[in-house]
């Protein structure tokens, strides 16, 4: 099992305090794609920070690997809801960080951000900063800085939320790709329907106050980018509407 | 966008000033302010001679100064910014100091430290050290949990949350705060210079006064704006080089 919570409840400080999330229970396997949708506040990003380690969950367990999850782990890369780019390093810098901190070596980091940045079409930008780029440009560096790092686990919250739809769609095939060669285990946060259809496997939806999982829905015919023509996507995007709408 | 330094622009600004004054010295009359050619002329000799000594002796006491109280005050701040405990106990001790004129401190620094140069550029330090030190702590304190979040997730850790993130969020707002000091830091070493001592920009000025020499005490004034004007450029390189990012 690649991830598992089990009995998983979120409280962030303060007295009272605020109850993010309350017994969750997941179990995610190697190579899959799962979605999180769910309305605003549900909890979402609070459930991916305990995936990557950088919260802990108050009660219950959060495992990767089988192992208790403490801190951030190195097989694991998360993209934050506005990217997380540091607009004081250059996009080449940017994607380099990950490997930096991880002490390689100079010239291998060159070899892999370069290898990278071209892949992802982005070796024309390397020496800009995030500012001078638009919305779609920084969402690929912020993947290629996850991806440098190879990760086994790849956390996305919101990745295309900020984006027109052409450039959304675009993103997603690409993202699909990636999913599909790397054998990465991915798990994504969205509040697009169609989205979570498209590149989740499973979707897990999400209600509010206290964040439950009210439902996991099965969705194994995606993987292919005529999915989202086929009459079954849109049978499952109006059964994932149903459920967010509560009937 | 920010402003670019464009040396023209610099020198129209130079001429307005030096038409003001001209105009200001015709209208007063007086042997006490003479005109900008009076002063210029007397600058540019009296810059061949002690006048040089002064203006050196006076740029390595605001300079000594300032990096001093970086030294002291960035650290410090760095830290209070993020170790909340330790906040707790030294920012209610900052804000009782940091409100009282830290000047009327100068005589009893001056028992303490002698009046040679290290009793003036302690006082400007203390000054700079404070306003340093709030300016960078809030300025920790501002840095977005999510760039934090960001590179914890990347693997930093410690130090490397420092070197990624912390400080180089930070450099903008510490390098508008020198900005600031730099006045301040100009004022006291003025004020210090003339309470004590045969040294610097301060003393010069003073003692041209007493000998009525007034072109003398202009072609010091003139060497204070240049001083200031000077270390002003320096701030603006330094952060153009390290802060290039933001004019982006
Ligand atoms: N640091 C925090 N301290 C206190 N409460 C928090 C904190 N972060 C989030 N919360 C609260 O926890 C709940 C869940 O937040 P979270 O950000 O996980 O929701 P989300 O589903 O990602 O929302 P959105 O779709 O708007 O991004 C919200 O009610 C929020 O107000
Ligand atoms: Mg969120």
């Amino acid at each position: 099992m690649m991830i598992t919570l089990e009995n998983v409840t979120l409280v962030y400080g303060g007295n009272p305090g605020h109850q993010a999330l309350s017994d969750i229970n997941l179990k995610i396997r190697q190579g899959e794609s799962w979605a999180l949708i769910g309305p605003s506040g549900c909890g979402k990003s609070s459930l991916l920070f305990l995936m990557s380690g950088l919260l802990l969950p108050t009660t219950g367990s959060v495992k990767v690997f089988n192992e208790p999850v403490t801190r951030p782990r190195k097989d694991v890369a998360l993209i934050l809801q506005d990217y997380g780019l540091f607009p004081w390093k250059t996009v080449w810098e940017n994607v380099a960080l990950g490997l930096r901190l991880r002490h390689y070596r100079k010239p291998e980091i060159k070899k892999i951000v370069d290898r990278l940045l071209k892949s992802l079409g982005l070796a024309a930008f390397q020496h800009k900063y995030p500012n001078q780029l638009s919305g779609g440009q920084r969402q690929r560096v912020a993947v290629a800085r996850a991806l440098a790092v190879e990760p086994s686990i790849l956390l996305m919250d919101e990745p295309f939320s900020a984006l027109d739809a052409l450039t959304r769609e675009k993103l997603q095939h690409m993202v699909l790709d990636i999913w599909k060669t790397r054998n990465i285990t991915l798990v994504f946060v969205t509040h697009n329907i169609e989205e979570a259809v498209f590149l989740g496997q499973k979707i897990a939806i999400m209600s509010p106050q206290p964040g439950k999982i009210l439902r996991i829905i099965n969705n194994e015919q995606m993987g292919s980018l005529d999915y989202r023509l086929s009459s079954q996507f849109h049978r499952q995007c109006t059964k994932v509407r149903q459920l967010l709408e509560g009937k | 966008m920010r402003r670019h330094f464009i040396w023209w622009q610099y020198l129209l600004s130079i001429c307005m000033l030096f038409l003001i004054w001209e105009i200001t010295a015709k209208l007063l009359v007086h042997a006490a302010f003479p005109g900008p050619v009076a002063a210029v002329t007397t600058f540019a000799r009296a810059v061949r001679g002690e006048l040089l000594t002064h203006f050196i002796i006076s740029t390595y006491r605001v300079i000594a100064s300032l990096l001093l109280a970086i030294v002291a005050a960035v650290p410090l701040g760095l830290l209070l910014g993020r170790i909340d405990w330790l906040d707790r106990l030294v920012s209610p001790m900052v804000y009782v100091i940091y409100p009282v004129p830290k000047i009327v401190f100068f005589p009893l620094i001056m028992i303490l430290l002698g009046i040679g140069d290290f009793s003036k550029i302690f006082i400007i330090t203390l000054i700079v050290f404070f306003q340093v030190l709030v300016t960078t702590r809030d300025a920790v304190r501002e840095v977005s949990a999510a760039s934090i979040y960001s590179a914890r997730s990347l693997g930093a850790k410690g130090w490397q949350i420092y070197r990624h993130v912390i400080i180089p969020a930070c450099l903008p707002k510490l390098i508008t705060a020198l900005r600031i000091s730099l006045g301040t830091a100009i004022a006291v070493l003025f004020l210090a210079e003339t309470v004590v001592g045969s040294t610097g920009l301060g003393y010069y000025i003073l003692s041209a006064m007493y000998r009525a020499e007034y072109s003398e005490m202009f072609a010091g004034i003139i060497s204070m704006g240049l001083l200031g004007l000077m270390l002003y450029l320096g701030l603006e390189v330094v952060e153009k080089w390290l802060c290039g990012w933001q004019r982006l």
